[in-house]
């Protein structure tokens, strides 16, 4: 199906002899040395003129460029996916030690209290600590309108996340050690007390669900209503620098929930270390994040920070790479008219529909024009307490070709797809599916049963 | 990493993603005179980035970049030119119609559609670049593609 903004898009030429000068440029460029120092702040890049750039470049003859421009109206992403059999699943994963170091010392131990002010997790007690946490719907700024083309027009989208720890897999042993390894160091006492509180990896990448602990903090009176709370930069051990401060939160994704001062966020890392075949290259056998200044961001892009400081979170590597070796799928049901089957592993959800199904669903303006909308999903976990995970709606990508949009949003082109009657989805959610009995999606109940 | 090295993959990522990214600061600044420029420093900026461990950071580190730059450019010429009053001088193409309306669609409209359209973003991704909640840009993707349909 063409896309008929993608080749609009694409007849807009560009200046190639432009490109040219800037390769010339960069084939030769010199780049700044890197820090020498491990722990010292990242530093903005030295400015360069760009005109001073193309002047001297024009003195180099312009190279041949057509496989530039071949290359380049590929588009930007090229994912493909690998089939892995994936070990059994380990043990519930661990973490060993959390520290907290500012300053870039070292902690040789951590004993010390907590601020008077603060919340304390105590040991036994870090269920409870959260168990408080209730859904807290966020009506979006932007309804759907009335008469939204598609078939969830009317529905009112609820930006809302239900927060129960409960699902995280934190052993028991473990959590007072963490916790105790949680607590900040007593000279300096921080405001604000950042803490990896469950980690679930994949065999090729890690998903780490972080909580600060900033109810101590003094917030601004004139405090934006639009503030976005969260670390000036966060970089793994091994990108210890960062060349642009505009670079606000990235990577580090707020989970839009917080109360009393508590802030979830998860963080996911790409990285060979965290996969079976490749870990054994890594001699490191921790890994670390560096979190670079607690405070807020606004729609300006503008940073303000509140607590000032670097905050590393330390991890093993094995406790890294706990596979998903098992799964739950659910029987074939219909949704919405929709064939439709649901696949549960701990990193992600993957929902398959009827790929011939689907595309009568799609408005015909997006076959004519753009091919793919935009969709929410309704989707509920129920857990074995009880409780139901989930009330808000997700939105995905509603192609109604072979797009698959797997954890962190990656996709693969319809051509890879070696089963193109199936549309398949998935998206990331870190959770114990020991836990999940059952899924609803648009109040369709599937119970699923393990898979091996 | 090595110099040498290090140019060598910059300059391989400048072959592999500048059209993108000059499309990208097109849809975002409406000239492509400009767009060319925000792109060149975007790279010269990657020149002294860290290194990335996955492809994904890469590309996600050069379209947040290019939309700083552009937000930045913006800002810096307000005074000159505020953005949304620059009209767009579409090519004569077979498509002339649907970039004319996308462009001119709202900034806050028109680069959700640009980013899931042109460059197949997901939602999340999207969100991630813009520092926005998914939901929202689910939501203007909605509202602009109704805007889209009444103009087209």
């Amino acid at each position: 199906m063409n896309n008929r903004y993608k080749t609009a898009m694409q007849a807009e030429k560009f200046d190639e002899k432009k490109l040219d000068e800037l390769i010339n440029v960069l084939e030769s460029y010199e780049p700044e040395k890197e820090s020498e120092t491990n722990g010292s702040s990242p530093e903005k890049p030295k400015k360069i003129h760009l005109s001073v750039i193309l002047a001297a470049a024009l003195a180099i003859a312009a190279i041949g460029c057509t496989t530039v421009a071949a290359a380049g109206e590929s588009g930007l992403f090229k994912f493909t996916k690998t089939e892995v059999d994936l070990p059994p699943l380990k043990a519930a994963p661990t973490v060993n030690t959390t520290d907290i170091v500012l300053d870039a010392e070292p902690i040789a131990s951590i004993s010390e209290p907590q601020p008077k002010d603060a919340p304390r997790m105590e040991s036994g007690s870090f269920y409870d600590y959260f168990a408080d946490w209730k859904i807290q719907h966020e009506i979006s700024e932007d309804l759907p309108l009335a008469d939204d083309p598609y078939d969830y027009a009317k529905e009112v989208c609820i930006n809302a996340v239900y927060v129960d720890t409960s699902y995280l897999k934190l052993p028991p042993k473990k959590r007072s050690e963490r916790t105790a390894d949680s607590l900040p160091p007593a000279k300096t006492d921080p405001k604000i007390i950042p803490q990896i509180v469950a980690i679930l990896g994949d065999g090729e990448e890690v998903c780490f669900d972080i909580a600060v602990d900033a109810s101590a903090l003094e917030l601004p009176d004139d405090l934006p209503e639009d503030a976005m709370f969260g670390f000036r930069r966060t970089v793994p051990r091994w990108k210890d620098s960062w060349d642009d401060s505009d670079i606000l939160l990235s990577n580090l994704k707020r989970i839009p929930f917080q109360e009393d001062g508590i802030y979830r966020y998860t963080y996911r890392e790409w990285h060979m270390a965290f996969s079976e075949s490749h870990s054994q290259l890594y001699d490191d056998k921790r890994y670390q994040l560096f979190l670079y200044d607690f405070g807020y961001s606004t729609g300006d892009d503008e940073f303000i920070a509140l607590e000032e400081g670097k905050f590393i979170l330390s991890v093993d590597y094995d406790d890294c790479k706990t596979a998903k070796g098992i799964k739950k799928v659910s029987g074939i049901k219909e949704v919405r008219g929709v064939m439709t089957q649901l696949t549960l592993s701990p990193l992600s959800l993957e929902i398959a529909t009827s790929a011939s199904q689907q595309e009568e669903r799609i408005d015909r303006f997006d076959k004519q024009w753009l091919c793919t909308a935009a969709s929410p999903w309704e989707i509920q976990f129920y857990l074995r307490s009880g409780k139901v995970l989930g009330t808000e709606s997700y939105y995905f990508d509603t192609a109604f070709y072979g797009w698959e949009t797997s954890i962190g949003g990656r996709r693969r082109r319809p051509g890879e797809d070696p089963d193109m009657s199936v549309l398949r989805r998935g998206f990331a959610m870190p959770i114990d599916i020991d836990e999940v009995t059952a899924i609803a999606v648009h109040g369709v109940k599937f119970e699923l049963e393990d898979m091996k | 990493m090595q110099t040498k090295t290090k140019n060598d993959h910059v300059c391989e990522l400048c072959r592999q993603y500048y059209p993108s990214l000059t499309k990208l600061a097109f849809s975002y600044l409406k000239n492509m005179f400009d767009a060319q420029d925000i792109v060149s420093e975007v790279f010269i900026a990657y020149m002294n980035a860290p290194h990335f461990d996955s492809g994904e950071h890469e590309k996600a580190w050069l379209i947040r970049v290019t939309i700083n730059k552009c937000k930045n450019f913006l800002r810096d010429s307000k005074k000159m030119r505020p953005a949304e009053a620059v009209h767009y001088q579409p090519p004569q193409t077979e498509h002339i119609e649907i970039l004319s309306a996308v462009m001119s669609l709202p900034e806050k409209y028109r680069l959700p559609v640009h980013l899931y359209y042109y460059e197949d973003m997901s939602i999340a991704e999207i969100a991630e670049a813009l520092g926005e909640k998914p939901a929202t840009i689910g939501t203007r993707l909605a509202r602009a593609r109704t805007m889209l349909k009444n103009l087209l």
